[in-house]
């Protein structure tokens, strides 16, 4: 009974079959390695400036939030006095 | 036996392979995204608040915060043994065209102001993200005593993180602003000769000047700041909880899968293959679909956490991610998130294959051809 494939052919091979391992292998690879080099190079002196502005400017907190955010200034809050009390909170 | 498992996968069980993939990687996003944002906050308050002054002494009365004189200040910080170059600052939150912003008003040393030329009376230097006009480079500050000052310069962008929302002004423009006397400060900032003293050194500190004082140190902040960042990562582990299920469930599946597969295993064992043969095979397929997963799902949080302008995506169920940007990344901390993720997802994922597949695999193979019967 006839297998379908051409007389001569090798039978115990996958054809094509290990491309997309390798193709999801590189994918994998690649990304992992983007990250590492990302990781490599931002992480020296990226916030050089943002930390000498701070010691200049004598500020006590960065600015991850925005003014009027409790968490900007949050070491002039006091547990005890709501926010909007505060002398540092603007209202508009 | 790479390509062996690869055509098992993808021409025997396409859906599921893709389903489980897409599950994995999600669960991993969800897991890296919390734990990332909460370790490079952390990194980004301690980075910077080291720069940060050690003490920080503010005027009180019965009404809150009060200006303090200046030179008096001074004087009786140093009275204090251990306390150095105490310093008056001119600062505080005014009203902007769009929002609060904050406004400093101290004189800098000559080193800092070669980048940026200091600005005079009527002039201001602000943050990166002010919005301001295209055309009339203006800016009206304050709600009482209001001014508008020309807008000379703005701080490098790279500084973001440190002046985001800070509005530089000469000194008498901020004492106007803030209701200063011209003797008046803010507050006053302190070194300490020994930072171990920053806890010790306040009470003589508090009892050196005249007037009740409310101190805050550097320590304290940092340790305000931390909490908040572990909280933020703590909340949006919550909602990791169903991700973290769903984990469970997957590897589950994965083992069933292959207990279910008996009848299979023992062909194998009769055509000529081992136990080993099978776990093999095992990995490999849990590898091809593992792999890219745990990577894609590591990439995806990595982006939304570092890439600005990705960040929003990360926002849509981590509030906190809203409000911040630039975040500081360590290659300690984020190193050691991705690969404790990657870890976490990868290890009981691949060990709950090949013990299933070793249970399932091991036996005689007429008995497993039987199994399913």
């Amino acid at each position: 009974m006839g297998s379908g494939m051409p007389d001569g052919a090798n039978h115990d091979v996958l054809p094509g079959a290990g491309k997309p391992v390798m193709v999801l292998l590189i994918i994998s690879l690649l990304l992992a390695g983007a990250m590492a080099a990302d990781i490599h190079f931002r992480s020296q002196n990226q916030d050089r400036s943002a930390w000498q502005w701070m010691r200049a400017l004598e500020l006590t907190a960065p600015t991850l939030f925005f003014a009027g955010h409790p968490q900007r200034h949050p070491q002039n809050a006091h547990d005890a006095v709501d926010s909007r009390m505060s002398a540092f909170t603007i209202l508009p | 036996m790479l390509s062996w498992a690869w055509r098992d996968l993808w021409q025997r069980h396409r859906g599921r392979s893709v389903l489980l993939m897409v599950c994995l990687a999600s669960a991993v996003w969800l897991a890296a995204g919390a734990l990332l944002l909460s370790q490079a906050l952390a990194d980004t308050y301690a980075r910077l608040l080291k720069h940060a002054p050690a003490l920080v002494v503010r005027r009180v009365n019965t009404g809150g915060w009060a200006p303090l004189p200046a030179d008096a200040a001074v004087a009786c910080a140093r009275q204090v043994p251990g306390a150095q170059n105490p310093r008056p600052r001119i600062w505080g939150v005014v009203a902007g065209p769009d929002g609060p912003l904050t406004v400093v008003g101290n004189s800098l040393s000559a080193s800092i102001c070669q980048t940026l030329p200091p600005p005079l009376p009527g002039q201001a230097v602000i943050g990166p993200d002010i919005l301001l006009s295209t055309t009339d480079r203006r800016l009206t500050l304050g709600a009482g005593p209001s001014m508008t000052v020309d807008v000379i310069g703005r701080f490098p962008s790279q500084s973001a993180l440190a002046t985001r929302d800070v509005v530089w002004l000469a000194p008498a423009d901020a004492r106007h602003l803030l209701r200063l006397q011209p003797d008046q400060a803010s507050d006053l900032a302190i070194d300490l000769f020994h930072t171990q003293e920053m806890q010790a050194i306040q009470a003589d500190l508090a009892a050196a000047f005249p007037w009740p004082v409310h101190i805050s140190d550097r320590d304290s902040s940092r340790q305000r700041h931390y909490l908040h960042a572990v909280q933020t990562g703590g909340m949006a582990s919550v909602a990791c909880v169903p991700a973290l299920l769903a984990l469970v469930l997957i590897v589950v599946s994965a083992g069933a899968a292959s207990w279910g597969q008996r009848a299979c295993w023992g062909l194998y064992k009769a055509l000529g293959w081992t136990t080993a043969d099978v776990a093999r095979l095992h990995l490999y397929q849990a590898t091809i679909t593992g792999l890219p997963a745990i990577v894609i799902g590591l990439a995806l949080a990595y982006a939304m956490v570092f890439v600005p302008f990705l960040t929003p995506i990360l926002a849509l169920w981590l509030p906190a991610a809203a409000t911040v940007q630039r975040l500081y990344l360590s290659a300690q901390g984020a190193g050691l998130v991705l690969l404790e993720i990657a870890f976490l997802v990868g290890l009981p994922y691949l060990a709950a294959v090949f013990v299933v597949s070793l249970r399932s695999a091991a036996g005689d193979p007429w008995d497993l051809l039987q199994a399913d019967r």
